[in-house]
Formats: C-alpha cells, sequence, structure tokens
C-alpha cells in the first residue's frame, strides 16, 4: 500500500528490484477521462522517442487504458490514499504498476478472476477469451466486464497483484503488469 | 449523412449513403453512449441494395468499445451479401491486425485487412 508520502519510496524500491532504467510516466491523485486521455498521448511520445515497436506500443496503449479507466471508474475517494500509476521500462520490456483502493466485493471479483486468468495455460486463456468477447454484453454504463481478461491476455498472463488492508471493507489493490519486448 | 469530428478519446465516424469509416482512436468512457449516436443511420445502412464499405482505420481502443465493435460487425454479418469491410492497421502492427482477424473469425466474415 502506497501512503501519500510513500510514492518515491515505492519508485526507488522498484527500480532497485526490477532495474528499471526509465520512469516514463508517474500518476499520483485522482483520475478522470481527461487524465486517461492526456496520459495514454504521453505514453505514445515517450514510446516512440524510445523506437518501441509498433505492436508493443499499442499493446502497453491499450492495456493501460483498461487500468486506468478502471481505476478512474471505480475509484473510491480517500485523501490519505490515493491511485497511482506508473510506467518504466527495462531491458526486457515496460512495466506497469498501478494501486488503487477497491471494497470487499470488488477485492474478491479481482482475486477470482485474475488467480484464473493468471493460472489457465496460454492456450485456454486464448480459447476463453475469444468466448466471453463473444458472450459477454456491456453494461448501460459501458463496462464490458473483460478489462481485466483483456489486460492478462495481451501481457501473456505476466501480471502480478495483492491486497492489502486498509480499513473496514476497504483493501488497497496492487497491480503489475509486463509487457514483453520480445514478442 | 454524419460526420463525428475526432476527440482525444473518440474516432471520427462518417456515415453517408454507401460507406462508413471509423478512424482513430477509440476509448469512450462510456462507449454504447458514443456509439448509439451512428447506430440507426448504420442499420440503415446494412439495409442498402447497393454495396457497401466499411472502413475501420483504428490505433486502439478499450474493452467497452471492442465489443460494440463487435456487435457492429454481428449485424453486418446477419446481412452479408454487398458488404466490403476494410480493416487499417500501421505497418508493424500485430496487435490491430490480430483484432481485425479475431472480428472477421467471430462475425464469421471476410475483412480486407490492409497494413499502410
Amino acid at each position: 500500500m502506497v501512503q501519500n508520502n510513500q510514492l518515491s519510496g515505492l519508485l526507488a524500491k522498484i527500480a532497485v528490484q526490477e532495474g528499471i532504467i526509465d520512469f516514463f510516466i508517474v500518476l499520483h491523485g485522482s483520475f478522470n477521462q481527461e487524465v486517461v486521455s492526456s496520459s495514454i498521448k504521453l505514453i505514445e511520445e515517450r514510446c516512440r522517442l524510445l523506437n518501441f515497436s509498433t505492436s508493443l506500443v499499442t499493446k502497453l496503449k491499450m492495456v493501460s487504458v483498461e487500468i486506468l479507466q478502471n481505476i478512474s471508474k471505480h475509484q473510491h475517494v480517500s485523501d490519505e490514499v490515493l491511485p497511482y500509476f506508473v510506467i518504466g521500462s527495462n531491458h526486457e520490456g515496460v512495466s506497469i504498476y498501478s494501486g488503487n483502493m477497491v471494497n470487499l466485493k470488488e477485492k474478491n471479483l479481482i482475486h477470482d478472476r485474475l488467480h484464473v486468468y493468471k493460472n489457465i495455460d496460454s492456450q485456454s486463456l486464448k480459447d476463453f477469451y475469444r468466448q466471453s468477447l463473444k458472450q459477454t454484453s456491456i453494461s448501460e454504463e459501458g463496462n464490458a466486464g473483460i478489462g481485466l481478461l483483456d489486460i492478462v491476455y495481451r501481457s501473456n498472463q505476466q501480471i502480478e497483484y495483492n491486497f492489502h488492508d486498509y480499513k473496514e471493507n476497504q483493501y488497497y489493490f496492487g497491480l503489475n503488469v509486463n509487457i514483453s519486448n520480445k514478442h | 449523412m454524419i460526420h463525428l469530428q475526432k476527440t482525444m478519446s473518440t474516432p471520427e465516424v462518417i456515415v453517408d449513403a454507401a460507406s462508413f469509416t471509423m478512424t482513430g482512436v477509440c476509448t469512450p468512457e462510456n462507449p454504447p453512449k458514443f456509439f448509439e449516436q451512428f447506430d440507426k443511420k448504420t442499420r440503415e445502412l446494412f439495409d442498402s441494395k447497393h454495396t457497401i464499405e466499411m472502413t475501420f482505420h483504428l490505433d486502439y481502443f478499450n474493452t467497452g468499445s471492442s465489443k460494440c465493435l463487435l456487435n457492429i460487425f454481428r449485424d453486418m454479418a446477419e446481412k452479408k451479401n454487398n458488404i466490403k469491410v476494410n480493416w487499417i492497421y500501421e505497418k508493424g502492427d500485430e496487435e490491430m491486425r490480430e483484432a481485425g482477424e479475431l472480428y472477421a473469425e467471430i462475425a464469421e466474415m471476410q475483412f480486407d485487412l490492409i497494413e499502410k
């Protein structure tokens, strides 16, 4: 969990542990659609400067927009613990780190889905992704319910996640998605 | 005719008597609300007796838009005849090429995948 005064500490820890050589976007605060769109633009420009492949850039933008819109749509306001979204690159590719508050119902839903998506074999995930795209319907609010599945699918299951208890019915959801530059 | 200008999160959409074109980024916060703006006109287009051309040149999209696009492709597939679908993607963009292939497979339609 990242208290508001602990973000710089988190960045330093990530940099050392993951060998991050460049943080190219660090967001910390309240997220809305304008922040999401501007951030994706910034990510795109940064990727072009770093000469990333077109496929990697598209994949990164699609995963980023899902994470950012999830946070934006479902964020729970807390003055003490705000959401964050960070992207860093190392020699293997790009890593995305995010954190935001969720309630118990959301925690259970996220855990159940990610546990399945992360642990099934890649062909089963591919089949499940196609089936879900075919079968799920979209809510009036625009939620297709396949955002997490899309993130895991596009990252080839290279994700880690955790939950930290914060207060009653409040948990901090940390997500790390790695996108390799090998594919 | 419908002509929606592109924004930072929505594509340019042009629907006229014989064609539909969607170009740009498609990540609206509420995709059904965005697609609703041209839904009726697009369905009218599918009823045309003449050949119509559907062109999609998307940079990237969110999962909500993905579902809305699939709804369009399914409606197209029901009509089947006289519809030409162009799916344009940037050179080397395997991610968007695969998306076109996947939609074509799900809708059971022929898409012309065009690398630019």
